[in-house]
């Protein structure tokens, strides 16, 4: 058998640890999360339903609309309809800062803004990581919530946008 | 007699005038066509007309306050209506192309059917409103000023 050199062996086993780490790489599943913060604590959005990510802008009134859409903005020409989570989960009304957004989300048909505290990252991580909802969440979060992950030692909570929309789109009628 | 009145799908115009006006705390619009006139809340008073002021018939919350000083008429058969507002604002020709519908979940909400549209303006968003989807409103929340 030939010899071969030290450093091809090492070349060849570094070759060898590499592919175990695409394999490992391609195995696990990873999906896009928008993460923000909320009043209370840190939630995320998947981010295939995240389109756009909007400084906080001027807010049209609707009069007779529900207290959680506060009005609609105008993007671009587009005019769209504006959610207030904060109402919609129970918690107190956000201040509005530098660090406000409006993320324009998009679901089964339905588009609108949802006024975000602030972004904090948009990150890939793997499915396996979303884990299944505590069930000792307060109802109004418990219907929106579709899973839980850590984020620097933190819990993010994972909404369901869809649910959001359904919610919304049945209460109003 | 022929009737050579255009069918109702080869009725929808390229362009509308639109009398935009504030109430209810918010920037609306009424197509000039469907408005017969515009007299001060005094007039109203002493005509009787029946009057509906547009944060109540939408079920706005208390914080938008009405306090109209015009009312626009709007007449169905023999009935005279008129919607109080807040303040006259300009009159524009809007092509149909720039209006847009309601946003999705607005359109869903109970209530906020005499709004039809939205038309998208440089700092604002004017409702489109159509006064005749408020009448049955009108109808039975009409009230004199105080």
């Amino acid at each position: 058998m030939k010899e071969k050199r030290k450093t091809d062996l090492i070349i060849e086993e570094l070759k060898k640890r590499k592919g175990k780490e695409r394999t490992v790489d391609v195995e696990e599943e990873k999906v896009k999360v928008v993460i923000f913060t909320l009043k209370d604590g840190h939630y995320a959005f998947p981010g295939s339903d995240v389109k756009e990510i909007l400084p906080f802008m001027d807010i049209s009134a609707v009069p007779g609309a529900p207290d959680f859409i506060p009005g609609v903005i105008n993007n671009r020409g587009d005019i769209e309809s504006v959610i207030n989570l904060n109402r919609f989960l129970g918690l107190p009304d956000s201040d509005r800062t530098a660090a406000t957004r409006i993320a324009m989300a998009s679901k089964a048909g339905v588009r609108s803004g949802i006024i975000l505290d602030s972004v904090l990252d948009v990150v890939d991580v793997p499915v396996s990581s979303i884990k299944p909802p505590l069930s000792t969440l307060d109802d109004a979060k418990k219907e929106l919530v579709s899973g839980e992950m850590t984020y620097h030692d933190g819990i993010v909570v994972m909404l369901d946008i869809g649910r959001l929309f359904g919610k919304l789109c049945a209460h109003g009628r | 007699m022929a009737d050579d009145r255009p069918a109702l799908t080869n009725d929808i115009p390229k362009e509308i005038d639109f009398l935009l006006f504030r109430a209810a705390g918010a920037s609306m619009a009424v197509e000039a066509a469907q408005v017969e006139g515009i007299i001060s809340r005094e007039q109203a008073e002493q005509r009787a007309i029946k009057v509906g002021l547009l944060g109540r018939l939408l079920g706005a919350d208390g914080a938008i306050v009405d306090a109209p000083s015009k009312v626009l008429l709007f007449r169905d058969g023999n009935e005279t209506y008129g919607i109080g507002i807040n303040a006259l604002d300009t009159m524009v020709r809007e092509k149909i192309g720039t209006l847009q519908p309601l946003p999705e979940l607005l359109s869903h909400v109970e209530g906020l059917q005499p709004f039809w549209g939205v038309l998208p303006r440089e700092n604002e968003v004017v409702l489109l409103i159509d006064l005749f989807r408020l009448k049955s409103l009108i109808g039975n929340q009409a009230e004199q000023f105080a």
